[in-house]
């Protein structure tokens, strides 16, 4: 009998970047399926391509790099259905009516959504995904002072568009500040995900 | 291509504290999106892959 798969190296390295190629397909498209299909078509590409993995470098970026390339390549084949357009977040945001959805972590997305496409997922990199600036130019295959101005650009455009939102919001309400309908999106959903999740103990 | 007016009355300046504050709560956030899904149980088809695909493992690598 051969080696059993998952008794490698490699394969324990790729099993345990499973979660996190979830993650990063889950921010990259709004649709969980669509997600999971991605991630597992970028995990059957990083299997087949195993021999280029360089032993020693990150693993995580190079999935992650084999996603993107996955996703970019998929999203121009089929552009006008995908979920990723802000229009159609904005669709899904109005008629969302599903308890389990927090709105605000739908507000996030919305905005998210309507970044250009490099800020997002650099943003999605190192801002949520906490990689270092160098791991996420390796995925991206662009330099790292490039890596960075994205994300302090993203930073900067989501802040506004949630405050945007924020305003509307408080216009909607009972004409609380703008401000302090921001705050309250992002509290809100702190406290929501923290029951839904795991809260990291330290923040 | 980015539109850096959103057609509004401009975004008002904030003080570098409420920026800074604000940052801080996007930041928490967004990693909090990240890790719940980092956190879901990962489900069965991305395991049994693996199987499958150990079964059929490519003979060598092209390109």
């Amino acid at each position: 009998m051969t080696a059993m798969p998952g008794d490698d190296v490699f394969t324990k390295d790729l099993v345990a970047a499973i979660p996190h190629l979830r993650a990063f397909a889950r921010s990259l498209c709004n649709d969980p399926t669509q997600a999971d299909d991605l991630a597992q078509e970028a995990l059957a590409k990083a299997w087949k391509a195993r021999e280029s993995f360089e032993p020693g470098t990150s693993i995580k970026a190079w999935t992650f790099m084999i996603l993107r390339n996955q996703f970019y390549s998929e999203k121009r084949r089929s552009w006008r259905s995908t979920p990723l357009d802000a229009e159609m977040a904005e669709n899904t945001l109005v008629a969302n009516d599903d308890p389990t959805v927090p709105m605000e972590l739908l507000e996030l997305r919305t905005a998210l959504a309507k970044l250009p496409d490099d800020q997002r997922e650099a943003l999605i990199l190192v801002g949520a995904g906490g990689m270092a600036y160098e791991e996420a130019a390796q995925v991206c295959q662009c330099a790292v002072g490039t890596i960075k101005s994205r994300v302090s650009r993203a930073r900067r455009a989501l802040e506004t568009l949630l405050s945007e939102t924020g305003s509307r919001k408080s216009h909607a309400d009972h004409g609380i500040a703008a401000d302090k309908a921001f705050d309250d999106i992002l509290q809100q959903a702190s406290v929501l995900a923290a029951g839904g999740g795991r809260s990291r103990g330290d923040d | 291509m980015t539109q850096e007016n959103s057609g509004d009355s401009g975004a008002k300046p904030v003080d570098a504290r409420v920026a800074r504050r604000r940052q801080d709560a996007l930041g928490r956030r967004l990693r909090q999106m990240y890790d719940q899904v980092v956190s879901e149980p990962v489900p069965d088809e991305f395991m049994s892959f693996l199987h499958d695909a150990d079964a059929r493992k490519p003979p060598k690598t092209d390109k």
